[in-house]
């Protein structure tokens, strides 16, 4: 790996040069900043719903026996979970040895390396809230609970009390603006829909989907007549907002696209095979336009890619075994090509769900609708191991909303999203307009990334 | 033809025509009692299981079939009681279920409610086959899927309404939730007991029959449901002891009962079939109409799509109303306008849709093909001038629905579908550019023609070449590009 970073950087220099003879000058001065200075979030989202507590699984002490009291059968991972550390586990006041889903082989050898964070039962919080104040009814709590679409909204918009039609990544990235290029490539860029996590005050995301062109069929090379009328049709101004905003979107996707056609001249394949999953070639264009970041004149970028199908209400362990193996060797693509770009330092990936899933299994060998789940951050600046509070392990115990072992969250979706935010650059000052009710957090800082 | 991009696929000449000459209540009534779009009886599963020839089958329906209002109404519905092939992907196990969107297309409400909840397609989809209580499954709980999106997606919705559509809120403009947690975990238990219908032929035996997706599905073993008392909203309650039948329908009556439906389809309806802002007092209408369809009736379908499409706020032509055009309605509409002939056997619009975002009977999830809450609320004290469809229109997906028009321009859509350029090839070779536009304008523009302002941006391309065949492309896309993406 060594020898092909090292060869990579060189091609990539090399190439820098070759590249200012095609470029415009404006172009070849923000390259010139850029160089060297990149950062980008990684956003991967697990639609559905993932049952984090079979993601993360304890392989000892009580906690590991109250593990194995719901979770049987095909829903017990503790023989077939890979192990990867010890924390202390504040619930129960002993230290507890965890194991990773058995499909995580390469996030469990990306472990060993130091590279990924566990964060234990974040959520949606409108602030702290005590499972008393919680069961009373006495402290404020998110709209709409357990709802997917709910849920994935708040998780996104960081509103869990109103709504809000900006995300917090768009958020993030209209405060960083002034390190990219102006009108240059989007620096909130998803290959998964149009998440409102993008969604900024001031800026739009570019939503692509994997192995997208960004030019209209029957382009010519040259001059184009169609392309200029199109062009020129779409800009006019009907005066009715909704074709407006229509058109709008295509003209944006043309300008993109050249801006693209042209950072591409530069472009080198990757050195590493994807996966051929869509989540394998959704992460494949994500790391393209990291290589490609000097060329597009983006330096502070959120991304955002996502699997779908983790909502097990029935048969979970072969769906969630099967999408988590996805995950996982796309992931593995993934750090291994930022790697061989000598970018992996730069981006930090991190896992978020609609929620967790019941503790208690139901009746179809499936779980239900919870709330604060484990996640994963991802990444050559992450400080492995532990984080956050994990939760007892009872289904009525001191951290379930009811009796099926819902885990009310014991961090805030805020706290995990700022400790991103400011990695990325957002200024301390500024977390609080990107995360409205930070400041009902004891901390905004999990600690598991540098200053 | 505002009017007919609102109650089918897209007008043709023949219904412009049959509007004209009947009126739109007439032609209401005449569409209603239409049902002429059929599916392909599925093949036996050993010797295939492709969804395809269902899509197909729908996509000629869309484009030639007579029951255009019907066709438009089973579509509503689908988005509303989602079912996907994305989980369920055979045609065995679809094409009942898109039958019974057919049938049920002008119902009542309280019936859509009964047939979709016991579609075998529905139970397996969201998990209410096989669901048991906890004391015959060793004190499992009982699967909550069904039982949540039973109230939030399909009926109630998560929040207390006004019959206009907006939240009831306290003075300090707190909303109130329509249902708890308990509720749905109640609702589950009610919901316990059921599984497939019989396979024809097949001996049943045990209390699990076999998946099988035609019919209803039923109750085998008595012990499988729970029969404890069980509370739902507003305190309401049902004892204990009853039957897994008796409970259904005491559950679906009290569901059928809540204030929130009126608002909740209202709102549903008017944002598919009409436009992505409507007022609140439009809303109130159509609410008003589902609580009381004139003759004493709550739920009428038929009586509440019609106030739907003949409301006067429908016909409005101010600059925010209409909406965005799902690709499905796209694609189809421009098949209709282009006099497009697709083959029920076998087409493969399916792909072309899917490019666009947009593949038939196969949504994400069980919000459908997209989100209704996007771009619906004024976000961070802006305006949004959007609309839930906008959810839909990506960079990719913009460029797609171009690239849908260019690929008509050629008529190349796949095997299957064919589309009539004919005329405006004619045009083309006689190099009457302006009527030529006009011509495409005459098909696809609410007033028939194309703004002056439109002429003079588009000629220039039109002149740059001689050869005919792209002279009609060019102007079949920089008409239908620009100007055809939002149903006035």
């Amino acid at each position: 790996m060594k020898n092909l970073h090292s060869r990579r950087r060189f091609l990539k220099q090399a190439m820098g040069g070759m590249a200012a003879m095609t470029l415009p000058l404006g172009s070849m001065r923000a390259m010139a900043q850029h160089m060297g200075d990149y950062r980008a979030l990684v956003c991967l989202y697990l639609y559905g719903g993932n049952d984090s507590d079979n993601l993360i699984v304890p392989l000892s002490g009580t906690a590991s026996e109250h593990y194995g009291a719901q979770r049987t059968g095909s829903l017990d991972l503790r023989s077939t979970a890979l192990p990867v550390g010890s924390a202390l586990h504040a619930g129960y006041g002993e230290q507890v040895s965890f194991g990773l889903h058995p499909s995580l082989v390469g996030l469990s050898s990306l472990w060993a390396q130091g590279k990924v964070a566990a964060v234990a039962n974040v959520g949606t919080l409108v602030q702290p809230i005590s499972q008393t104040q919680y069961r009373n009814g006495t402290g404020p709590r998110p709209d709409r609970l357990f709802s997917h679409s709910d849920q994935q909204a708040q998780s996104q918009n960081a509103s869990p009390n109103a709504p809000s039609a900006s995300g917090w990544g768009g958020r993030i990235t209209d405060h960083l603006h002034h390190y990219n290029m102006a009108g240059g490539f989007p620096a909130a860029t998803s290959f998964s829909g149009n998440p409102v996590l993008l969604a900024g005050m001031h800026s739009e995301a570019a939503t692509l989907k994997p192995g997208y062109s960004l030019a209209l069929a029957g382009t010519y090379a040259t001059i184009d007549h169609r392309n200029q009328a199109m062009e020129a049709l779409l800009a006019r101004d009907t005066g009715q907002p909704l074709v407006t905003r229509a058109n709008q979107k295509l003209l944006d996707t043309l300008a993109m696209g050249r801006t693209l056609e042209q950072a591409r001249l530069n472009a080198l394949p990757p050195t590493v095979q994807f996966p051929t999953t869509n989540i394998g070639a959704q992460f494949r264009d994500v790391a393209e336009l990291i290589n490609l970041n000097a060329y597009l004149g983006t330096r502070r970028q959120v991304f955002f890619v996502s699997l779908g199908g983790f909502d097990t209400h029935s048969n979970q362990a072969a769906t969630q075994a099967r999408l988590l193996g996805q995950v996982d060797e796309a992931l593995t693509a993934f750090q291994g090509e930022l790697m061989a770009q000598g970018n992996a330092h730069a981006v930090t990936t991190f896992t978020m769900s609609d929620f967790g899933r019941t503790f208690q299994p139901n009746g179809n060998f499936g779980t239900d609708h919870a709330w604060g789940a484990h996640h994963l951050v991802i990444g050559g600046a992450v400080n492995g191991g532990f984080y956050g509070q994990f939760p007892v392990l009872q289904t009525d115990g001191p951290d379930s909303t009811d009796q099926r072992g819902r885990w009310i969250p014991t961090t805030g979706l805020d706290q995990y999203g700022a400790t991103l935010a400011r990695w990325l650059g957002v200024a301390e000052m500024d977390l609080g307009m990107v995360f409205p009710n930070l400041n009902n957090f004891p901390s905004s800082n999990l600690g598991l990334l540098p200053a | 033809m505002q009017f007919l991009y609102q109650s089918s696929w897209g007008p043709t000449e023949a219904s412009i025509e049959a509007v004209r000459t009947q009126g739109r209540d007439a032609y209401l009534n005449a569409q209603m009692a239409l049902n002429t779009s059929g599916y392909p009886e599925p093949p036996d599963p050993t010797i295939s299981t492709s969804f395809r020839p269902a899509q197909s089958a729908f996509f000629a329906n869309a484009v030639q079939g007579d029951d255009q209002l019907r066709q438009r109404m089973a579509f509503f519905l689908h988005q509303v009681w989602v079912v996907s092939a994305r989980s369920l992907p055979r045609i065995q196990q679809m094409v009942p279920y898109m039958r019974t969107l057919h049938e049920h297309a002008f119902s009542n409400y309280r019936t859509i409610m009964e047939v979709m909840t016991l579609s075998p397609a529905m139970g397996d989809y969201l998990d209410m086959v096989n669901n048991r209580s906890a004391a015959s499954n060793g004190g499992r709980a009982p699967n909550e899927n069904y039982a949540r999106e039973l109230l939030q997606l399909f009926t109630v919705g998560p929040l207390v309404l006004n019959i206009d559509g907006s939240y009831k809120t306290d003075r300090k403009g707190n909303t109130f939730p329509a249902y708890t947690e308990d509720t749905v975990m109640d609702l589950a238990r009610v919901l316990t007991g059921w599984t497939y219908p019989a396979t024809p032929g097949a001996t049943e035996s045990g209390c699990i029959n076999p998946g099988w997706y035609e019919g209803q599905m039923k109750v085998r073993c008595a012990s499988r449901h729970d029969t404890g008392a069980k509370v739902l909203m507003n305190g309401y309650r049902i004892p204990a002891g009853l039957t897994a039948e008796a409970e259904l329908q005491l559950a679906l009556d009290h569901i059928f009962a809540h204030p929130n439906l009126g608002p909740f389809v209202a709102t549903r309806m008017i944002h598919h079939f009409v436009t992505s802002n409507p007022s609140t007092s439009y809303v109130k209408r159509v609410a008003q109409t589902f609580n009381d369809n004139g003759s004493g009736v709550r739920g009428d379908m038929a009586a509440v799509l019609r106030a739907t499409l003949l409301d006067r706020e429908a016909s409005n032509t101010d600059s925010m109303h209409g909406r965005l055009r799902e690709p499905m309605h796209y694609s189809i509409a421009l098949l209709r306008a282009f006099g497009a002939t697709v083959d029920w056997n076998l087409n493969y619009m399916d792909l072309r849709n899917r490019d666009m975002g947009q593949e038939p009977y196969k949504p994400e999830d069980v919000f459908s093909y997209f989100h209704l809450a996007h771009g619906t609320f004024h976000g961070d004290g802006m305006m949004m001038a959007d609309g839930p469809e906008f959810a839909l229109h990506t960079v990719t997906n913009s460029l797609a629905r171009a690239d849908f028009a260019w690929r008509l321009s050629h008529d190349n859509l796949g095997s299957g579908v064919n589309v009539d350029l004919s005329e405006l090839l004619t045009l083309a070779e006689s190099q009457q550019h302006e009527a030529l536009l006009q011509a495409v304008a005459w098909r696809l523009l609410p007033n028939g023609s194309l703004a002056a302002e439109d002429v003079a941006l588009a000629l220039p391309a039109l002149r740059s070449t001689t050869f005919a065949p792209t002279v009609m492309r060019y102007a079949i896309q920089l008409v239908t590009t620009p100007r055809f993406q939002v149903q006035p």
